[in-house]
């Protein structure tokens, strides 16, 4: 209902509306895998914005919560597959906090698709490609935030 | 009744610690004049351990009075102030040979109009996991003590089980019911045995993770983020609840992750010492809840 309302509160604009998708990537395989998949030319949409850490293990759950709060229309965190983490085991604390943290939000109401983990490692470029076709087009059937209310600060 | 005859016993246990010096100081329960319920206090002199009360007004949650105290303390610990205790020690924010444990048995606690407190009427832990000497009910109320409980899964059921099976809709517009009560007063977080930080997030200048106006938004930082922080440590102490002057029912989000926890990890917070917190260790076959390529039998 409110989602619909807000779809046609802002039809006018949502012609031209596109997400804007904040993406947490591991300096070691993911950051790598998207590297590849541009140097490859591998087509992929552009409404991420990519944001370099040192592994997934750094990624605060504050981070993706302050992004939902601020006006992100969805989150994505990749991180080394489980077993290739450049520090041994930052990905397996991650994963559990994610885990959490998705149940969080939905239980607050907060749509599943806003959040999304998975893991690429350096040489899957074109599996970086597909998964942010996959993010994007979700992320477009669910229409903008709005958590956030009037905030536009991406 | 059962109550008083802990209370005697209490008493006669704080006398024995404080006259032959033990410890420096008390920390329970006493009146507060008005006939309403319990509050804390700090005895320091075995003449006034008759002041000491223990009934079913004795709420609040002590075990936050013990950290960072130098003097060497004996604590009336209810079943939760024992788990919040437990945590604190595996937690390093206590010393435990200054920290003498008193555990009462606990039947649940009661609000000042007899309803039962937030996280009472559910709770399943009623011996303390931890404690120096143990004070026990008897039988009238371990009786009682089953009748709320069993009470507590009736509720269980009916609440969080069928959280997950609400449409979307529903939980966000029972949450955003809830955040519009909420006046940002931070109550919630200084009663929590868990939201010890120096500096809480909240009150940091960079990141600003809280910007300064009273929208939606920022409730939902603040409550979210503190959520996340207890993921897997709260105690179901119920003092959150407790402490809200809006009355905004928050503690369900937490129980959520809670509930999570004891399923995936088979891990409750404060139970065990010698049991590392699930968000601080790690197994290879986790399951990956949600992910993109993981297990997707969840949203």
């Amino acid at each position: 209902m409110a989602q619909q309302q807000v779809i046609m509160d802002n039809k006018s604009s949502l012609d031209k509306w596109e997400p804007k998708i904040i993406a947490f990537l591991c300096n070691w395989c993911s950051y790598a895998g998207a590297d590849l998949a541009g140097t490859s030319r591998l087509q992929y949409p552009p409404n991420i914005r990519i944001i370099r850490l040192p592994c997934s293990g750094r990624v605060n759950p504050l981070f993706i919560i302050k992004a939902l709060t601020s006006g992100a229309d969805a989150v994505m965190v990749s991180g080394c597959h489980p077993g290739d983490c450049h520090y041994l085991a930052g990905n397996m604390y991650a994963r559990r906090r994610f885990v959490m943290l998705k149940r969080l939000l939905a239980t607050a109401g907060i749509e599943p698709d806003r959040v999304h983990f998975t893991w690429v490692s350096a040489s899957e470029g074109n599996r970086f490609a597909q998964v942010v076709d996959e993010v994007v087009s979700r992320v477009k059937k669910l229409g903008p935030n709005r958590i956030a209310g009037d905030r536009d600060e991406l | 009744m059962s109550f008083k005859k802990q209370e005697n016993q209490m008493i006669e246990v704080c006398t024995r610690l404080l006259t032959e010096g033990e410890v420096d100081v008390v920390i329970g329960f006493s009146s507060d004049q008005l006939g309403g319920c319990a509050i804390p206090s700090f005895i320091r002199k075995p003449l006034d351990v008759k002041d000491l009360k223990w009934d079913d007004t004795c709420t609040p949650n002590l075990a936050k009075y013990v950290i960072e105290r130098k003097e060497k303390v004996a604590i009336i610990a209810k079943p939760c102030d024992a788990r919040a205790l437990v945590m604190y020690q595996i937690e390093n924010q206590i010393d435990r040979n200054h920290v003498y444990i008193i555990g009462m048995e606990c039947p649940g606690m009661k609000l000042s109009d007899g309803t039962p407190a937030p996280g009472c009427q559910e709770c399943t832990v009623r011996t303390p996991p931890i404690f120096d000497i143990l004070i026990e009910a008897d039988k009238i109320q371990t009786f009682e003590v089953s009748e709320l409980s069993s009470n507590r899964e009736n509720s269980k059921t009916s609440f969080v089980e069928s959280s997950m099976e609400w449409e979307l809709e529903d939980r966000l517009k029972r949450f955003q019911d809830e955040m519009q009560k909420c006046i940002l007063c931070f109550s919630c977080r200084q009663a929590c045995y868990g939201c010890y930080c120096k500096t809480c997030f909240i009150e940091r200048d960079v990141p600003n993770w809280l910007p300064q106006d009273l929208d939606i938004s920022t409730k939902m930082m603040f409550h979210l983020g503190r959520a996340m922080h207890l993921a897997g440590r709260c105690v179901e102490c119920g003092a959150c609840e407790r402490v809200c002057p809006s009355g905004v029912k928050i503690r369900y989000l937490i129980q959520e992750l809670t509930d999570l926890c004891h399923e995936q990890y088979g891990y409750r917070a404060g139970m065990d010492m010698n049991e590392t917190p699930a968000m601080a260790t790690f197994s290879l076959g986790d399951r990956e809840i949600g992910f993109l390529g993981g297990d997707q039998n969840e949203s």
